[in-house]
């Protein structure tokens, strides 16, 4: 438990310093200005209205992430329950003043571990609700891949391998040398994008064969490097780093 | 078999079930603004073909310039494993872009539902992103006209706006 907590918190810690250093951009006169967003609320409830206007303000923002940064550091040394609250309800606000999420998949991953955490914390006496809390960790973590798995294996792009560089030109980066070369290889291709679709959809089995979690998770940090790679997603490899410690008491829990 | 391992496999197999059922958007703004609670873990099904946006500008209104990319592709570096504002701010761009489609699907075709995605929140975002972009790059624009395609095809081509 308190391997996750304190890998969530330097994962929260990093989004923090990120939205920080984005401050031209949801400031008043930034894109996503609170004085355009605020149209969105105005069939709201006056107490929703008045909570938004007093928490997702420029300056009130600001103050909730210098908060929320405090907040991550106190978790990484002293998980305390009411931090372990505030982070989880700051990440929620956060998500809202960014019309439902900011980051889509890493946002989704802190806040499973964040209410997990909080309510593990919440009823630390209770073992049984403890341990509740790591299963739930555990299986979105492994349901995040399996599901994925899923959806890729439905397309045939991705059963022909076609998919891996399509994609790829799509990105937030320059188009790299590796995919240069891939797009030569159609053989490499179809290999990768079937190795990850049989890696993704077979993920789960470390819930029931426990020898196989440190090859998964071994991949599974590979895969999420790569994704940074490819498509500047660092913030999911720290998600879901935090979700490993409690696949691995998963595994390492009696089947009986 | 173990009770346990039955149980992880049923979950498992219930998965498999709801993922070939058609997904459920969500109804209203308040569930909207709250899905980050209700994962779905289907990355990539949207990928490949992403929407793109495009701008030209003009100093006097009439003669306008190529259109250009709005939101330059950036080098890779190491450090933003852990620090990646900027590029992080490309990838919510790319939402944006992706909201913006999909209000437009939903409102339809017609000048009535033109005047609706214009006034709706995230085209004024994106009026907003444009303006932003332009002001980075020249000096000098007056005018402004942004388009955002998707594959070959523009499905949005905004009007001439003055800075």
């Amino acid at each position: 438990m308190v391997l996750i907590e304190q890998i969530i918190a330097v994962a929260v810690f990093f989004q923090t310093i990120e939205l920080l250093q984005l401050k031209p951009i949801w400031s008043n006169q930034g894109i996503w200005s609170f004085d355009v967003l605020k149209k969105e609320y105005q069939y709201a409830p006056a107490v929703i209205r008045i909570l938004m206007e007093s928490v997702l303000k420029e300056r009130y923002f600001s103050f909730l992430l210098i908060l929320r940064l405090l907040a991550s550091m106190i978790v990484f040394f002293y998980p305390d329950p009411a931090v372990l609250l505030f982070l989880l309800a700051s990440t929620l606000l956060i998500s809202v003043r960014w019309r439902g999420t900011f980051n889509g998949g890493s946002d989704f991953m802190t806040l499973i571990v964040l209410s997990g955490l909080s309510v593990a914390a919440l009823f630390k006496a209770h073992a049984d609700i403890v341990k509740a809390c790591l299963w739930y960790i555990a299986l979105q973590s492994c349901s995040s891949y399996f599901v994925s798995g899923i959806t890729k294996l439905k397309r045939k792009n991705w059963r022909t391998g076609a998919a891996l560089t399509g994609f790829a030109k799509e990105t937030i980066y320059e188009t790299s040398a590796l995919f240069l070369f891939l797009e030569k290889q159609p053989f490499m291709r179809l290999l990768i994008s079937w190795f990850i679709l049989i890696f993704e959809l077979t993920f789960p089995l470390v819930l029931i064969i426990p020898a196989l979690f440190p090859f998964y998770i071994g991949f599974a940090f590979v895969f999420h490097m790569a994704n940074f790679y490819v498509f500047g997603l660092n913030r999911f490899l720290f998600a879901w780093v935090a979700t490993y410690p409690a696949i691995y008491y998963c595994t390492s829990f009696k089947l009986q | 078999m173990q009770p346990l391992a039955w149980i992880i496999g049923g979950y498992f197999l219930g998965l498999i079930f709801f993922s070939f059922k058609k997904p459920k958007y969500f109804q209203g703004k308040a569930m909207y603004f709250l899905r980050s609670f209700f994962p779905s873990w289907k990355f990539f099904e949207d990928l490949g073909n992403v929407p793109k946006l495009f701008i030209c500008t003009s100093a006097d209104g009439k003669t306008f310039a190529d259109w250009q990319p709005a939101l330059p592709k950036q080098k890779r570096k190491l450090r933003s494993l852990f620090l990646n504002a900027e590029g992080n701010f490309l990838i919510a761009c790319g939402s944006l872009l992706q909201q913006l489609e999909s209000d437009i699907e939903e409102l339809g075709e017609g000048r009535e539902a033109e005047l609706g995605y214009e006034t709706s929140v995230t085209y004024q975002l994106i009026k907003r992103l444009v303006v932003n972009q332009i002001s980075k790059k020249t000096h000098g624009t007056l005018y402004y006209q942004f388009k955002v395609v998707h594959g070959t095809e523009a499905f949005l081509v905004s009007p001439v706006y003055e800075v």
